[in-house]
């Protein structure tokens, strides 16, 4: 119950002035009217009128302004032109054969279950389009998957434009027609098999590159950054990366190699790694070879002290 | 020829004169006073000898070699890359000193034989000092009469 004054104001004007001309247009039932039962019960008339007949609500009366029928038939139609609209757009360059033939499976289903319930009858003034676009969708996903549904869905409309007056349309018209869509497309987006060719060697390879280097480049950054990960980066190298070659000096020190071609070799003396990283292995064996010559020297020069190094 | 004579002593001198100065910075020990002071004799002497020989050579009617690599062929005095100590640096100063001795001696005879008398008295005069210096620098060797 509202105790907004207004409503309590205009209750005071009913109980003394009666209903309102708005409230008496139209015949109403009682506020405690009970409907009947209706059940198909042995002996009971299933061909009653309902009791509510005539009134403002549950009855025949006027007929209403919006066709529930037709509305839930367009709303259904919405339904399945979106999920297959969705479908289609799954279709992209470098998809996968398995992926492919899944969203086909789950096209023809749909397909199945929205011809059954009268959805796919063409709605399109252009019969010529309407065509077109039966034979891309049913044989011709090729197309959609190449130049992606709404360039096909362009090229349709362009090829078939003002081409609405066919009064029957045969199997050899539509595949004309489907040629000149094709043949649009690869005039404004290229030949079907460069594209396909270079999708599924060089894009797909670099677009995976990309994002797999992206994807460690985050990674590498986000350890370099995160000061709690910081901490936790393993001292020990040979957790980081295996060691490739371990040179012996002359006073029984190992020298370790660790790391690989890609990410480079990087020098360890008694688990403490030196700043610098090298390019390849060579490199790093030269390094540590110049390193136990110089020892060497050193302890030479210690042990004579005739002749001194000058440099 | 006497040319030739003039251009090794060119050469050589000047190594020499490079090896007594190179003494003179890096010796070290307790003589190393005297030592210091002693190669800066030598080498000032060696050098204050370079200039002559080279015009020597010119008034030969010839080219005077003025280049690092050049000397480096011509030198029979070696080089030294390493810092021997004190001692050593006697030792091999007093032998660079008998070469040079050696070197001159053959330029004299040279100059005697094409009558350069001017080259051979200065040859004579590059003698007496090479000799002084080689006495001085044995008698630094001599430890038994320490």
């Amino acid at each position: 119950m509202s105790n907004d004054i207004a409503r309590i104001l205009s209750k005071f004007d009913q109980l003394n002035e009666g209903l309102n001309q708005q409230q008496t247009a139209v015949k109403q039932m009682p506020a405690l009217f009970k409907m009947k039962s209706q059940g198909a019960v042995l002996g009971g008339d299933l061909n009653r009128p309902a009791p509510s007949k005539g009134y403002y609500f549950g009855g025949e009366g006027e007929e209403p302004t919006v066709n529930r029928g037709g509305y839930n038939r367009l709303r259904d139609r919405k339904d399945y032109l979106d999920k297959r609209d969705i479908l289609f757009r799954q279709l992209v360059p470098g998809i996968d054969p398995q992926t492919r033939e899944a969203i086909k499976d789950r096209l023809a289903q749909l397909e199945k279950a929205a011809e059954m319930s009268g959805l796919t009858e063409a709605t399109e003034d252009n019969l010529m389009r309407d065509a077109v676009l039966g034979r891309i969708r049913r044989g011709r996903l090729d197309l959609i998957e190449k130049y992606g549904l709404d360039h096909v869905l362009s090229a349709v409309d362009d090829v078939t434009d003002g081409d609405d007056d066919w009064y029957e349309i045969g199997s050899s018209d539509v595949s004309a027609y489907v040629k000149r869509v094709e043949d649009l497309l690869r005039d404004h987006y290229g030949s079907r098999d460069e594209v396909v060719e270079s999708a599924t060697t060089e894009d797909v390879i670099s677009t995976v590159k990309k994002k797999l280097g992206d994807y460690l480049q985050d990674i590498a950054t986000q350890i370099k950054t995160d000061p709690d990960l910081k901490d936790k980066i393993p001292q020990d190298m040979d957790r980081i990366s295996p060691v490739v070659k371990t040179i012996t000096t002359d006073d029984g020190k190992e020298i370790k190699i660790h790391g690989n071609e890609d990410d480079g070799f990087r020098i360890t003396i008694k688990n403490k790694a030196l700043s610098s990283k090298f390019d390849n292995l060579d490199e790093a064996v030269m390094a540590c070879e110049m390193y136990c010559a110089r020892r060497r020297n050193m302890q030479e020069q210690t042990s004579n002290h005739d002749y001194l190094e000058e440099r | 020829m006497l040319t030739d004579d003039l251009k090794t002593l060119l050469a050589s001198n000047f190594a020499y004169y490079l090896k007594a100065q190179m003494f003179h910075w890096n010796v070290e020990g307790p003589d190393f006073e005297q030592l210091h002071k002693f190669f800066q004799k030598i080498y000032e002497d060696a050098y204050g000898a370079v200039d002559q020989i080279g015009e020597y050579i010119r008034t030969m009617d010839d080219y005077a070699p003025g280049s690092l690599e050049r000397f480096s062929e011509l030198s029979e005095i070696p080089g030294q890359t390493k810092i021997p100590r004190a001692r050593l640096m006697l030792e091999e100063l007093l032998q660079d000193t008998d070469t040079m001795k050696s070197i001159v001696m053959r330029v004299f005879e040279s100059a005697q034989s094409e009558g350069r008398e001017d080259i051979a008295n200065f040859m004579a005069e590059r003698q007496s000092s090479h000799g002084k210096y080689y006495w001085q620098l044995s008698s630094y060797l001599k430890d038994d009469r320490a």
